[in-house]
């Protein structure tokens, strides 16, 4: 036990994706960073997947909702006035270690939603600026992929060859080829080569409850180590609960409460959020003293405000031939960007993305949350025969515009440890993404009727998949409606950043890491540039 | 604790949540009740609660039978009793052969190709189809 922390140059708040990024280039510049994770290190043997049991505890004490899980570092997340509910993870790694890996760069229209389509907002940063972080996180990341993807612009090869398409990649890629349709093989940030130290996959399937073999670049696998090489500190157990200013109007610093429960402070010259999208935009609404009513940095009011939640669909295909199809990277076999840009024959804005997976095994062929009731009896046997092996998933990612009415407050009905109320989600999902998303059934069914299967089921509008919130402290140019500018540093405060997904101004109809590992770099490579401008 | 009783439940409405097929088991069969369950409790003890109240109330209304009480359970009950029965169901060796499920296994990556390298060669050689956003300006 011990008093405060000494006086560092950065304090880092969350070791998760951005937290980690963050961490690891502020350290090879030599720049002083400690980092302040309330979550612990889960050691790989820990992860569930190569246990007989895998499935049983990927639904309670691994599942990716932090209020069915109530882990030791999770904090509750009120959601019944949220339509999709939030999956996250808290710990070393952050949600990287439960995420699915499909690593996806946004295009180039996705930062021109308004000029292009007039809807959303431009964010004040484009495809170009991000190249080359792109770049960098995709090698320190470790992921793996072809190059030549005619739906965006021309890149270098990827670090590693593509994972195997598999056999139900291949069936719906040649019923793609005969629609005229698009598809490519999946970017994965999945080891298909031994990488950096790290093993390639062995396909088990299980990357949802972390990777055993250290093969999906997680953060906690890929990032932490060389962030600890270079000099960077981490404390983990050390659970955050204000940010503090001084009379200046300057971040100097957080208030923790360790992992004996003791409060201690650590001071720091620049603070940097990285918190999540949730974690971060409660934090700053917690941290509210006579300066900042409202909470911290919001003199705009958009803290917690545009909380977008990526709708999704998902359908599943039945095939008469076996394909093994519990086994294969948990991440996209393949995807199909086929609908994701604006068309004008759409009565719907934007797009989605398209993601093919495997399935699972027995038990969430038994218990998966089709739109058909819970089957049971004969029922539930059949379900099973059909599923197991012999099925392939579309998960379709709606781009979710953004929209002040879907927030995040604190709801002082309900306490949390610190005595503030616990965040609450609004999340209403808009009439657009809804008919994007029946659209995209639509659409899913000619895909895999084309690839051979001879039945499609469905699962319209996932509400327990709330994989993506983003959006609670968006970025931009006027300090009137946005919280951080394009370095992502609060307009109300020049020395705190957040470089979490919470700064997105829309939310791409891709997965958002790839994106969330880019931004968190450039901003800290500014503020290793520009160290005196802080 | 689960005790013999329950466990007799179980059985009882077994018969009807898991009653095999031409080549799946019957639930009863293999005794899903007895160490299939205690290895469920043991993974998940979260369950095991909220599984003995539904017992309990099973136990309690004798005019329902087995099918009738499983149609009484709102859509969380029914999830922690399928979980129960499932979980313990799909860990039974002899059901995992019968639907030929041979676990999450680790297997060598194939260095033969990804598969579709011609059809994704044929992809590449199509026109880009992303949107070109206009210049910044300032
Ligand atoms: C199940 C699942 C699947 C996903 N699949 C994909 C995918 O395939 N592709 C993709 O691109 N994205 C995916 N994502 C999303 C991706 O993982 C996240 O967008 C990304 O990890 C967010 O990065 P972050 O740094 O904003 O937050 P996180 O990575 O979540 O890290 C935040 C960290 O901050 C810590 N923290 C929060 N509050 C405090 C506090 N008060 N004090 C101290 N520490 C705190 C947390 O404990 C956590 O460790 C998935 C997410 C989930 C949950
Ligand atoms: S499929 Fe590959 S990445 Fe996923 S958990 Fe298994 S080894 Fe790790």
């Amino acid at each position: 036990m011990g008093g405060d922390l000494s006086q560092t140059e950065v304090l880092v708040i969350g070791a998760g994706l951005s937290g980690a990024i963050a961490c690891q280039r502020l350290a090879r510049a030599g720049i002083g960073v400690t980092c302040l994770e309330q979550g612990e290190w889960n050691p790989r043997e820990s992860y569930p997947g190569d246990k007989p049991d895998f499935e049983l505890q990927a639904l309670g004490p691994w599942n990716a909702n932090p209020n069915i899980r109530r882990g030791k570092a999770d904090y509750p997340i009120l959601d019944d006035t949220s339509d999709i509910k939030p999956l996250l993870f808290n710990g070393v790694g952050g949600s990287t270690v439960m995420f699915s890996a499909h690593w996806m760069r946004f295009l180039p229209s996705d930062f021109f939603t308004y000029t292009l389509d007039g809807v959303g907002t431009d964010w004040p940063i484009d495809y170009h600026e991000l190249e080359p972080y792109y770049l960098q996180t995709e090698a320190d990341i470790g992921v793996s992929g072809l190059a030549g993807d005619p739906a965006y612009p021309d890149r270098p090869e990827y670090p590693m060859p593509p994972l195997p398409i598999q056999p139900w990649g291949e069936k719906v890629a040649e019923a793609h080829d005969r629609l005229g349709w698009h598809w490519w093989p999946g970017s994965n940030a999945i080891n298909s080569r031994l990488h950096q130290g790290r093993r390639p996959c062995v396909q088990r399937s299980t990357c949802r409850a972390g990777c055993n073999e250290g093969a999906k670049g997680q953060a906690d696998q890929s990032i932490w180590p060389s962030a600890i090489a270079a000099g960077a500190k981490l404390v983990t157990g050390a659970r955050v609960a204000r940010i503090l200013t001084n009379p200046q109007g300057r971040a100097e610093g957080a208030l923790f409460v360790d992992e004996f429960g003791v409060t201690r402070k650590a001071c720091a010259d620049i603070v940097v959020l990285a918190a999540h999208a949730i974690g971060t935009a409660r934090l700053l609404l917690k941290s509210v003293d006579a300066a900042w009513p409202d909470g911290l940095a919001n003199s705009s009011g958009v803290v917690g405000k545009n909380l977008m939640m990526h709708p999704m669909n998902r359908m599943v295909g039945f095939f008469d031939e076996p394909m093994s199809s519990w086994q294969g990277h948990w991440g996209q076999s393949i995807y199909s960007m086929e609908f994701a840009e604006t068309r004008a024959e759409h009565d719907f804005a934007r797009g989605a993305k398209w993601n093919l997976s495997p399935t699972g095994g027995p038990l969430n062929a038994a218990l998966y949350p089709l739109d058909d009731p819970q089957p049971f009896g004969v029922d539930l046997h059949d379900r099973v025969d059909k599923w197991l092996g012999r099925s392939a998933l579309w998960g379709m990612v709606a781009e979710d515009l953004p929209d002040s009415h879907n927030f995040l407050t604190l709801d002082s009905a309900h306490s949390d440890v610190d005595g503030d109320g616990l965040p609450r989600l609004h999340y209403e999902t808009s009439e657009n993404s809804k008919r994007m998303l029946s659209f995209m059934a639509k659409r899913a069914r000619e895909s895999f009727g084309a690839a051979g299967a001879y039945e499609v089921a469905e699962q319209t509008l996932a509400a327990e998949i709330g994989w993506h919130p983003l959006g609670t402290c968006r970025m931009g140019n006027d300090p009137r409606n946005s919280v951080v500018d394009k370095w992502n540093r609060c307009h109300d405060i020049p020395n705190l950043l957040i470089v979490d997904g919470s700064s997105f101004v829309t939310s791409s109809c891709v997965n958002p890491a790839a994106t969330i590992s880019a931004i968190a770099a450039r901003a800290v490579d500014r503020l290793i540039h520009c160290r005196s401008e802080y | 604790m689960v005790d013999s009783v329950h466990r007799e439940l179980i059985l009882a409405l077994a018969k009807e949540v898991l009653p095999g097929n031409d080549h799946q088991p019957a639930a009863i069969d293999v005794d899903i009740s007895g160490e299939p369950l205690d290895r469920v409790l043991s993974s998940r003890p979260d369950l095991e609660g909220r599984l003995l109240d539904i017992l309990e109330r099973f136990a309690a209304d004798e005019s329902l039978t087995a099918a009738g009480f499983v149609a009484t359970l709102d859509a969380q009950e029914l999830r922690v009793l399928m979980t129960v029965f499932c979980g313990a169901y799909f860990l039974v060796r002899e059901v995992r052969r019968a639907i030929a499920y041979t676990g999450q296994q680790a297997l060598t990556l194939d260095r033969g190709g990804f598969g579709g390298e011609e059809l994704a060669i044929k992809q590449m050689n199509l026109p880009k189809r992303y949107r070109k956003p206009p210049e910044r300006v300032g």
